[in-house]
């Protein structure tokens, strides 16, 4: 007799995994629901299970670190050159800003609060690009929060279950940024396309933008605070994409920003309600 | 009879690939996309190993937590993993007994299956999707099958009987 798959289970869940997948086209709002809760249920097994894997895990990313920095040796060292002399450079603009703000009376930009937590789970292949992050309800995040991986801002929080929540990253094809790009300060919008680079989109045509140039966020629209750094620009003026800071290949601890969208500048820090258990940048 | 760890075995390994499949490894998005074809190939063996030890539920459940984790389209990966479980019942039936015969056939099934993920992909964004990390996916995946399946059948508690065994008399 000839084996049978599943018997008439089979078709059954074929069919409901095709009405999921139209339910989840139509961006249904049990899909959105679903998808936190049963990431909030399978969270703690995939807690359990990074604890043994972590060396294999933390060899196998030092690997690939390695074999793709190797040919980036003698760029470094050049490039470390030149950072040397900005160095300097800094230190006295430093200096001279410290003077001018003492004269002027200005407010300096405000800390933040923040929450680190750990990516449990990235996507992969053609559709999105985003984590799931070991921080929810519990640690007070919201929806919109901004999120900074190392040197640069990374992701936003999309959804937000009990003890994780989803982010999308800046590279996915439905992240738009309001951002200043250059001295200039030039207005853009930093957009996704799944790629590695995301493109900036509706440059002013008298914009002068040149590869090096550091992006960070405007503020405008109150999604972002201002001066976020998110990294610099790459590839030619005529379609330029962003190299950013932030390495979004392997993402594992990231920090949270307690930013309410909308609120326009961060208020002063002792304005604002200090979630349990959150640390301050600084 | 079948042991307790053999009627688990099918359902455990796939649970266990499609978990590391969604665990941050450092890889690029688009390499990275080879993960979850790993748990292809453990449907596909034990499906066609032991057909009666796997349930349809254990593709199912794994696609969707993968579906979730990945933050992809929710029954995409589900519809995948029952596919490769409808293939590898009947390639057992066509594979030979060598190992060479055994990854031709699979390697036949898992570019039938690479193609209808890529047409499902394309489907859903109503438009073509990028065929780079689907062709990457085929290959890192075929050459995983040959010390992968060699790993499930070691783990295999009751080797594989052919399904056109002979009765034979007893004593």
């Amino acid at each position: 007799m000839r084996p049978h798959a599943g018997g008439v289970l089979m078709p059954v869940l074929l069919f409901v995994s095709v009405a999921l997948l139209v339910l989840s086209r139509l961006d249904h709002g049990y899909i959105a629901g679903a998808r936190v809760a049963i990431a909030d249920a399978v969270s703690p097994v995939l807690r359990t299970i990074m604890i043994p894997l972590e060396p294999l895990r933390s060899a196998g990313a030092a690997i690939g670190l390695a074999l793709e920095r190797a040919d980036d040796l003698d760029h470094l060292a050049n490039e470390n050159q030149r950072l040397k002399g900005w160095e300097a450079r800094a230190k006295d603009l430093e200096r001279q800003l410290s003077e001018l703000g003492a004269v002027a009376k200005t407010a300096r930009d405000q800390d933040m609060p923040f929450v680190t937590a750990r990516v449990m789970a990235t996507s992969s292949g053609p559709f999105v690009r985003s984590a799931i992050i070991n921080a929810g309800e519990i640690e007070k995040l919201k929806s919109g929060y901004p999120v900074l991986a190392g040197d640069g801002l990374a992701a936003r929080v999309a959804a937000v279950g009990r003890g994780v929540s989803r982010v999308l990253l800046i590279t996915d094809v439905e992240s738009r940024i309001p951002v200043f790009v250059g001295q200039q300060a030039a207005r853009a919008i930093l957009a996704g396309d799944n790629g590695p680079a995301p493109r900036l989109l509706f440059l002013a045509p008298d914009a002068t933008v040149k590869a090096g140039d550091e992006v960070v966020t405007s503020g405008i629209g109150g999604i972002y605070p201002r001066g976020l750094r998110i990294g610099t620009v790459a590839g030619g003026s005529e379609r330029p994409t962003v190299s950013v800071h932030a390495d979004l290949d392997r993402l594992e601890y990231v920090s949270i920003l307690f930013y309410e969208p909308g609120t326009g500048d961060v208020p002063p820090l002792e304005q604002r309600l200090q979630p349990a258990g959150a640390e301050v940048a600084k | 009879m079948t042991s307790i760890a053999g009627r688990l075995m099918p359902a455990v390994t796939v649970a266990i690939l499609a978990v590391l499949a969604v665990l941050p490894w450092g890889l690029p998005p688009n390499a990275r996309f080879v993960l979850p074809f790993l748990p292809v190939i453990a449907i596909y063996t034990w499906s066609g190993r032991h057909p009666d030890r796997l349930s349809a539920w254990v593709p199912f459940t794994a696609g969707i937590v993968v579906d979730v984790l990945t933050n992809g389209p929710i029954g995409y990966w589900a519809l995948l993993y029952l596919g490769s479980m409808m293939l590898g019942v009947d390639a057992q039936r066509m594979s030979g007994t060598g190992s060479a015969q055994r990854w031709v056939v699979f390697l036949a099934s898992l570019a039938g299956l690479v193609f209808a993920a890529w047409g499902v992909a394309s489907i859903y964004h109503l438009g073509l999707a990028d065929w780079r990390p689907f062709a990457w996916a085929l290959w890192i995946t075929a050459l995983c099958y040959p010390p992968l399946a060699f790993v499930l059948r070691a783990l295999d508690p009751e080797p594989f009987r052919a399904s056109n065994d002979r009765l034979v008399r007893g004593v």
